[in-house]
């Protein structure tokens, strides 16, 4: 528990810190990400390579898929449940925002407030998936379904749905992969959405491209 | 005629020397007015002021209500995962508190704008699947759905096939007769001299009035520096600055 609280307050400084410096013209949202991003992930490598890094750092950077306690799956749960909620209240700002930042006020949105409370929920999943895959893998299953759902195409209310099955799908289908290949259970779930991710890229370019061709 | 916008000695800028000023005209009901000028000559800062984006330096703008605004077409993205019909939708943000969800009546509106921009069959289309007339018109049918007095648009025609200009023009005509107030960005001279009023800017108002008053060699001379071509049997005929 400490270690999400202590997560939590390090990723919203980072977010804040994102949202701050990606808003000066000169630096760039991309750029800013990348700034803060380095900064902190050598600040991370300076604390756990000196000789009072804390025991349980490595759990923090590779997570414990198999080793999530009761009590944690609750927190988890209820955060989940948060995230989802500010989402579905949140969607129609997100829509305007998302589909032209530039003319959204004129249309009565709010794009800081917006983008805030993005980088905010996006921090609080960030937290939720570090429990069980760690800080490195957790990419993947925060990226990983939602670049699978843009590929198979619909609206975007419809794409969120499609990305949280398919990343408890592949969550359940590494699990399984790590029980019985012997693998690590976190690296395994990464794993899976990543190749399925390949399959599906794969199988969209293939659709289009002309028959003869394909 | 009721006026939805007096606007009275407005000056505007962005920090340096004011990029808009002397800028003094009316809209009413049911009046189209063109608002002519070069990039850079001050068209947007007009419209960032009347939608409240940026500060006035100076003057008074008086308005019945609010703008229903359309954007250049251009600048939205045409992967993002939206139908037609979500985006006439997001025209319900600046009435319907945004934590609510979009009631049934809100839907048959938006449905409803669509329609009345000849899109009804579209409205399950992705909007990136769209043409550039079809998208535009889309744009229209979101400002329709803000359901405001008065409707902002920055060069519509722009990046438009012929037939979707036509029919969007039409679309236009009507709107006015309804009563509204069309204030339309553009570069087309001889469409301009088409409507009711014309506001020529070039970094300050050169001149506001009737088509047959402002669109004079000299106005437009004013208006456009260099830019002007004058072509046999027309008084005044321009090559759009940076047509794509």
């Amino acid at each position: 528990m400490p270690l999400l609280l202590g997560g939590a307050v390090g990723v919203l400084g980072a977010a804040t810190a994102v949202a701050l410096a990606g808003r000066a013209p000169e630096i760039g949202r991309d750029t800013a990400v990348g700034i803060v991003i380095t900064t902190l992930f050598g600040l991370g490598v300076l604390l756990a390579l000196s000789q009072a890094a804390p025991p349980g750092l490595g759990q923090l950077l590779f997570g414990d898929l198999l080793g999530v306690s009761r009590k944690d799956v609750i927190v988890s749960a209820t955060l989940a449940g948060l995230v989802v909620g500010a989402l579905a209240l949140l969607h129609r700002q997100l829509l305007v925002v998302g589909f032209d930042r530039s003319t959204s006020r004129a249309l009565g949105a709010h794009p800081l407030l917006v983008d805030l409370a993005l980088l905010g929920l996006v921090a609080v999943t960030v937290v939720i998936g570090v429990q069980a895959l760690g800080n490195l893998l957790v990419i993947a299953i925060v990226i990983g379904p939602a670049a699978i759902a843009a590929l198979l195409g619909g609206r975007l209310a419809t794409m969120m749905a499609a990305a949280a099955a398919i990343a408890i799908g592949c969550a359940l289908a590494g699990l399984y992969l790590s029980y019985y290949a012997n693998t690590a259970a976190g690296a395994s779930v990464a794993a899976v959405t990543v190749g399925l991710y390949l399959l599906v890229r794969l199988g969209a370019s293939i659709r289009r491209s002309p028959p003869g061709l394909a | 005629m009721t006026e939805l916008i007096a606007v009275e000695d407005l000056a505007a800028g962005y920090g340096g020397p004011s990029a808009l000023e002397d800028v003094t005209f009316a809209l009413r009901r049911g009046e189209r007015i063109g608002v002519l000028g070069p990039n850079g000559g001050g068209k947007s800062t007009l419209f960032r002021v009347l939608l409240g984006e940026l500060q006035p330096l100076r003057g008074r703008i008086r308005s019945a209500g609010g703008f229903g605004y359309v954007p250049q077409t251009e600048r939205s993205r045409l992967d993002y995962p939206v139908t037609a019909l979500d985006v006439a939708l997001m025209g319900t943000l600046s009435r319907v508190p945004w934590w609510q969800p979009i009631a049934r009546a809100e839907r048959e509106r938006a449905l409803a704008a669509l329609e009345r921009v000849g899109l009804a069959d579209r409205a399950r289309k992705q909007f990136g699947e769209l043409s550039g007339g079809q998208r535009q018109r889309v744009l229209v049918a979101r400002a329709l759905v803000q359901d405001q007095p008065v409707l902002l648009l920055d060069e519509p025609f722009t990046g438009v096939d012929e037939p979707s200009a036509q029919l969007l023009e039409l679309l236009l005509d009507d709107l006015a007769a309804d009563g509204r107030g069309i204030l339309i960005a553009t570069h087309d001279v001889e469409q301009v001299a088409r409507w009711d009023e014309v506001l020529c800017l070039n970094r300050r108002q050169v001149a506001f009035g009737p088509p047959e008053e402002t669109l004079t060699p000299a106005v437009l001379a004013e208006t456009y520096g260099a830019e002007i071509v004058r072509l046999e049997g027309v008084p005044a005929a321009l090559l759009p600055p940076h047509h794509h």
